[in-house]
């Protein structure tokens, strides 16, 4: 970095003794200095920190720490890191739950379009359903007010990429891993509210070491990948895993069962502008089982809550078929999700509404740490309809034969408006399908979807 | 108080909102004449855009301020407003501690232009704000159109690795030393984490301009 801006000085400082005193009015093009190398493209890397933009129960705020390196040569990027991670759970204590590592490189060719080749290894803790919510949504919300809306696993192991990308935001990926799946349990992890109750228990999954083969397409073609006003947003993924998992109460070691299952997901959202100040955007969510053994617990679905049909308490199980997480008999601790297939429909529109009304505050922008955020208001009105559901021999309305779907009048619905302020939201939801649920007052930081 | 000091504070008061006023950061976008807007392309102006003490801090302390501009020029009149032409451009602002300059590149289509050096930050701040004519694809005549300019303004290299830094000098290290209270440094450090979740690293600002059928 500073061999970087002493060489571009250096080239300023020619600059300036070729064209004599600082050009206060004139212009021209600049010979000595590519801007590119200003932008990043320059920038070889050096060590990093950074806070892995989440926090929950499982790991608090995981710090990763380590050496970066990029470059170019000829067409072709490369990348490189290794970091360490150590999560700030139990006041950053020093032991195997809390340290973990993720190890990557990647070469790249082309720039508009090309291939891009890669391979990892990581000890991460993952979240079991990320399609559900933002980041910052969750991470602030278990930060705040001690309430987690993600279950987490632990992966361990090494994976190996290809994809190809284009232009139009395109992108296909191929990769296979290899790697241990654990349960991890909730931890000690500071809260500014709520520090006193108990955190939601994480739930137990299917232990065990799997091979991952998976296919994922994304297209993106949004204005914006945080307030997009157009544009297609599609992830489509085909997971194929085999591994022996351990069986209920035996360590893997001891006694194992061998899983093979297919599993698809796909998630389409688009966005569309009818006037300057107007949108409706739409989200379609289907996933689940597609052939051979049960899905483990770590690959299941679930819906309800703040980010799916907030109209519902998140993973609460009420009277009657539960088509939030599926659980058929008793409440598993934690209440997991344990839907082997699941549906979500979301529409909202939105109407930007005058900011005159909040000019007090976007004067000088509310600050906080030097950084500035403004009041965007928008209206939003919105609504829901999702279920879960088992694969199998027909069983009430819970279970249904893989070729067939459930009814719609069996869905969760849900209808709701909110105010979106730019830095965050307050929205209010009703359940339409289950009249005796009260309505649920909840904040986002980003876009329902 | 008398009439007179009441006056006095009134009028302070009131020339001290008028300034903050007037040092808010804009950004605008304005249309040509009626006839011309399917020859000549809207122009982009702006004001206090780095003079703000954050961003001043960070280019005194070498990190260049990069402003990245997104111009959409869409199209209505059917269910669905489309995007019609996209047009990006950047803008570098970086402080030569050699030369004591603050120095502004502009890039468009890859083409560096250098805007001059600059004793001060206002002069660099008044070239940034010059109105530019955007290089977008002019709508076609009877299209009604609208331009929608998004701008993102940010600390280069600016890393949590900077971040942390700069809480160690600037809030950590006199808090240890006893000069600060150590919970505002924690609770700032707090904070810090909380600006990068929200994405707070980046300042966005946003214009619009009225529909018109060129």
């Amino acid at each position: 970095m500073k061999i970087r801006i002493a060489a571009l000085v250096a080239c300023s400082v020619m600059t300036l003794s070729q064209t004599g005193e600082a050009q206060e009015s004139s212009t021209q093009q600049d010979t000595t200095v590519d801007m590119r190398s200003i932008l990043s493209e320059e920038d070889h890397g050096g060590l990093s920190i950074t806070s892995g933009k989440t926090y929950n129960r499982v790991e608090g705020l995981p710090v990763l720490l380590g050496p970066t390196y990029k470059n170019h040569f000829g067409s072709a990027d490369l990348s490189v890191s290794a970091f360490g991670i150590l999560r700030s759970a139990e006041a950053f204590h020093w032991d195997a739950e809390n340290i973990g590592h993720k190890v990557s490189a990647e070469l790249r060719y082309g720039q508009r379009h090309g291939l891009a080749f890669g391979a990892e290894s990581f000890d991460v803790v993952a979240a079991i359903e990320p399609w559900q919510l933002t980041e910052p949504d969750a991470g602030l919300a278990a930060f705040f007010l001690k309430r987690d809306y993600f279950d987490y696993f632990g992966r361990h192991g090494a994976r190996g990429y290809l994809s190809a990308f284009t232009a139009g935001g395109a992108t296909l990926t191929a990769s296979l891993s290899d790697e241990r799946w654990s349960s991890r349990g909730e931890r000690d992890v500071i809260t500014l509210f709520r520090g006193n109750d108990d955190w939601r228990i994480n739930p137990s999954i299917d232990d065990g070491r799997v091979h991952v083969a998976d296919i994922v397409f994304d297209l993106d073609t949004r204005t914006s990948d945080i307030n997009p006003w157009a544009g297609w947003f599609i992830k489509a993924d085909y997971e194929h895993g085999s591994g022996d998992f351990g069986l209920p109460g035996f360590s893997t070691a001891l006694l194992t069962e061998h899983r093979s299952y297919g599993r698809g997901f796909l998630d389409i959202r688009r966005y569309n502008r009818i006037s300057p100040k107007r949108q409706i955007n739409g989200r379609i969510v289907l996933g689940g089982w597609l052939h051979g053994d049960e899905l483990p617990l770590e690959r299941r679905f679930s819906v309800g809550g703040i980010g799916t049909i907030p109209g519902f308490d998140f993973r609460r199980v009420g009277v009657g078929t539960d088509v939030g997480q599926c659980a058929d008999r008793v409440v598993s601790n934690g209440r997991p999700a344990l839907c082997e297939r699941v549906a979500l429909a979301q529409v909202e529109y939105r109407h930007e509404l005058p900011s005159e009304l909040f000019d007090v505050f976007n004067r000088n922008g509310i600050r906080v740490r030097g950084s500035v955020f403004r009041i965007r208001p928008t209206a939003v009105v919105f609504a829901d309809a999702g279920r879960g559901w088992l694969v199998g021999k027909r069983v009430g309305t819970l279970q249904y034969p893989s070729s067939s779907l459930p009814g719609f009048d069996s869905f969760r619905t849900d209808v709701g408006a909110g105010l979106d302020l730019g830095l965050f939201g307050l929205y209010v939801a009703k359940a339409v399908s289950s009249s005796k649920e009260p309505a649920n007052f909840f904040v986002r930081i980003r876009d329902r979807f | 108080m008398s009439v007179w000091q009441r006056s006095a504070f009134i009028a302070v008061v009131l020339t001290s909102a008028t300034r903050v006023e007037a040092q808010k950061p804009q950004l605008m976008l304005s249309l040509p004449e009626p006839a011309m807007r399917a020859t000549e392309p809207p122009l982009v102006h702006s004001a206090f855009l780095i003079t703000d003490g954050a961003t001043q801090d960070l280019l005194r302390n070498g990190f260049p301020a990069h402003l990245h501009y997104k111009l959409e020029r869409w199209n209505t009149g059917g269910f669905f407003d489309d995007v019609t032409a996209i047009a990006e451009w950047d803008a570098v602002v970086r402080y030569d501690a050699l030369a004591k300059v603050f120095q502004v590149y502009r890039v468009v289509s890859g083409r560096t232009t250098s805007l001059g050096g600059f004793s001060d930050i206002s002069s660099a701040e008044a070239v940034i704000d010059t109105p530019f004519p955007a290089p977008i694809q002019l709508p076609k005549k009877g299209k009604k159109t609208y331009y929608n300019l998004v701008l993102d303004v940010e600390s280069l290299s600016l890393t949590e690795l900077d971040e942390v830094e700069r809480w160690l000098r600037g809030e950590l290290k006199p808090a240890v030393r006893g000069k600060k209270n150590p919970g505002t440094a924690v609770g700032r450090g707090v904070r810090t984490v909380m600006v990068r979740l929200l994405g707070g690293e980046k300042r966005r600002y946003e214009a619009r301009s009225g529909t018109f059928r060129p």
